[in-house]
């Protein structure tokens, strides 16, 4: 089934690039997707190309406006070039073909991908620093979902699709996009439209879906829907939406042996993300003014991926909870269910950066920049006595090293700073113990 | 435009030899204006199966049913080809699965079978894949869990309109396993008003290509298919499907066979 294009059709771009239709690759409600290659540079890229309805002249000038101010992160596969054979006629742009290895959020529920917790959050990270740049360069994005987000399971890059229904932030075009699932509740019930505030809604949704496997909604009152028509998904996403983990309400439950992912995950995550999802899907229901930011996110995740802990027995990863810490509530093994010890970390600000043997500090942790690319240091093993333990600094300035006595040594690029307890580091902005 | 959908099984060659009786079926909804849904299911037919005739039955009812009710609630049919695309594979397919077992459940208490047995072993005594269509006006979508075949045909074109979530060997997913609906793989393809006909989309079941040595010798029967209803017309091939079923059979796999046509002129 070859859809509008054949296979072998030949077009040319407004770039004046010449292109050559390969296969198609699927078909939504907007238009279809195939992959072109193209002549100048062989590369394969991918086309989507509008049906006749949705061809619409607004949706040429969004993409000419796409274009010309160019992709807001290297996460997007962003509108590159168009492509319009005839007045008049159906159009469509170009962008980067999504490499296959990337899988779906769907994979991930189908457990066709399964990436460790560190890529998860990493995912997560990314996927969260990809919304904001688009947020900061003034855009938001309408249609957040499940089919429109992708990652590699083994680096927790993402890549972020159907970047078409873009606009600039206030932007009043009357469009509805997306499905209810992951709409804000006041645009399913009709009383708002899209913006970056309910981009941040269903941001959360998605976050949820990445963790828990599970929509934040659906719990007892979606088990009893057979069919998923409007009047359901209005009801459930819209008038009467009520958090499966709602501290007070415990009405939406999820239902055991139907929802079971949403109760087993629940359990194995931080008090502190917890917290940001309960906000984002009580508060952050009613108030969009209260809803998590994508800075409360990225300090979160980055607080995940520097707080994983290996279960000496199993080989598990474990996230460590400051509030367990705080409140003597051991940590256990989600599968095997022992006790496991903290290790030595590196408490900077609200970071706990739990010291392991391959340990690395970024950017974030020693000036709160959400870089977390960029490294600045890693845990060094000495290699006459593998028991002894440094942080290396990798940045481009000194640190300060301060002894528990007061006594206060520079750790210059490329030196090795002892890890000792109740000993500090000033690393400029912000300074870390060691606990 | 119109569509005339038919549809016939033969019994393998092999099943005949041993006395199995035939695990597959085959259901059509063509009576409601502007919908059309095709279901074909296929019943493992194992000794560990022994109800998977009636596996398959219950399935293209469910599939047929939940399609019906789909159609019936959304009034914007853009909406429902979204709904379907971005979660035909999870939503839908789950409600299918859970509805499977539970008709299952209810045929297993009706019957008054093998009391006594856990949930998941009496799904497996019912074991069977599943093919579904649905059309409407301005859109198609398919549906499969487990082996079999959905292609659609034209003047040009013979090409599969899924990639089914394969096993390998002749081990197929079941609607009877646990979390089938993670095995569905689904897709939805949009409709011009300027589309070239005539057309035809067909669903068989796994013993069809199986008969053939290679994917390019089925593609090619398909294409014969084709060209006879644009010669004969359907009255013709519909007579003759049968005979042709079983020869199909005892020349290939020895399975049965099931093939339903949706044919668009």
């Amino acid at each position: 089934m070859e859809g509008m294009l054949r296979t072998g059709t030949e077009l040319v771009s407004e770039g004046k690039n010449r292109y050559t239709v390969r296969k198609m690759l699927g078909a939504g409600g907007q238009g279809e997707v195939y992959e072109v290659v193209c002549e100048g540079d062989k590369k394969h890229y991918a086309l989507k190309w509008y049906y006749k309805h949705t061809a619409t002249n607004r949706q040429k000038k969004i993409l000419d406006k796409l274009i010309e101010r160019g992709k807001p992160d290297d996460s997007f596969l962003w509108p590159q070039d168009l492509i319009r054979r005839r007045k008049n006629e159906p159009f469509g742009y170009i962008m980067p073909l999504r490499p296959k290895h990337y899988k779906s959020i769907v994979d991930l529920m189908k457990r066709k991908a399964e990436p460790s917790f560190y890529y998860l959050c990493k995912a997560a990270y990314n996927l969260t620093q990809g919304y904001r740049m688009l947020h900061k360069a003034g855009y938001q994005y309408r249609d957040i979902s499940f089919g429109n987000v992708f990652f590699d399971p083994k680096t927790g890059d993402v890549m972020i699709c159907d970047n078409d229904n873009v606009v600039p932030n206030g932007t009043l075009d009357g469009g509805v996009y997306g499905t209810p699932r992951f709409m804000a509740p006041e645009i399913v019930r009709g009383e708002k439209k899209s913006s970056r505030n309910t981009d941040l809604y269903s941001l959360a949704v998605l976050l949820f879906y990445m963790f828990m496997l599970n929509h934040p909604l659906e719990g007892k009152q979606e088990a009893k829907i057979r069919c998923m028509d409007i009047h359901a998904m209005n009801r459930l996403y819209g008038t009467n939406p009520v958090f499966i983990w709602d501290p007070k309400d415990l009405s939406n439950r999820p239902l055991a042996g139907y929802q079971d992912n949403a109760i087993i995950y629940w359990e194995l995550y931080p008090k502190a993300l917890k917290e940001l999802f309960i906000r984002s899907f009580t508060e952050g229901l009613t108030e969009p003014a209260r809803r998590v930011t994508e800075n409360m996110w990225l300090s979160a995740f980055s607080n995940l991926m520097s707080g994983i802990m290996i279960c000496g027995d199993c080989g598990a990863e474990i996230f460590f909870d400051k509030y367990k810490e705080e409140n003597d509530i051991a940590h256990t093994c989600w599968n095997c269910h022992k006790e496991i010890k903290v290790p030595s970390k590196l408490v900077i600000g609200k970071n706990n950066i739990i010291l392991t043997s391959k340990t690395k500090l970024y950017t974030h942790h020693i000036l709160g920049n959400y870089d977390m690319n960029t490294v600045v240091g890693e845990v060094a093993v000495n290699p006459n006595n593998p028991a002894k333990w440094g942080l290396k600094n990798l940045s481009e300035s000194s640190w300060r090293y301060e002894k528990s006595d007061g006594t206060q040594v520079p750790v210059k690029q490329g030196q090795t700073a002892a890890i000792a307890k109740d000993v500090s580091i000033d690393f400029g902005e912000m300074s870390g113990h060691f606990e | 435009m119109s569509i005339t959908i038919f549809g016939d099984w033969a019994q393998g060659a092999s099943h005949n030899r041993a006395g199995i009786e035939w695990q597959d079926y085959w259901r059509k909804i063509d009576y409601i204006k502007g919908l059309h849904i095709l279901s074909v299911a296929d019943g493992h037919g194992s000794e560990k199966c022994p109800y998977s005739a009636e596996g398959a039955r219950l399935a293209t009812k469910v599939f047929c049913n939940i399609m019906t009710e789909y159609y019936n609630s959304y009034d914007d049919l853009n909406a429902l080809e979204t709904f379907l695309n971005r979660e035909g594979d999870t939503k839908l397919a789950r409600t299918i699965d859970l509805s499977w077992k539970e008709e299952v459940l209810s045929a297993q208490e009706r019957a008054g079978r093998d009391v006594g047995l856990s949930e998941q072993e009496i799904y497996t005594k019912y074991g069977t894949t599943l093919l579904g269509m649905m059309i409407v006006d301005s859109f198609v979508f398919t549906l499969q869990i487990g082996d079999g075949d959905i292609v659609y045909v034209d003047r040009r074109t013979v090409t599969n309109m899924v990639n089914a979530d394969k096993l390998l060997g002749v081990e197929t997913h079941s609607l009877s396993s646990e979390n089938a609906w993670k095995h569905a793989v689904c897709g939805v393809m949009n409709k011009s008003l300027d589309e070239e006909l005539p057309y035809m989309y067909m669903l068989s079941t796994d013993g069809f290509s199986n008969s053939f040595a290679n994917k390019s010798a089925y593609y090619n029967t398909c294409r014969e298919y084709y060209e006879m209803i644009l010669k004969h017309g359907v009255k013709t091939v519909k007579e003759h499907l049968k005979g042709w079923l079983s020869e199909t059979s005892a020349e290939g796999c020895g399975d049965d066979i099931t093939t339903v046509f949706a044919w668009v002129n």
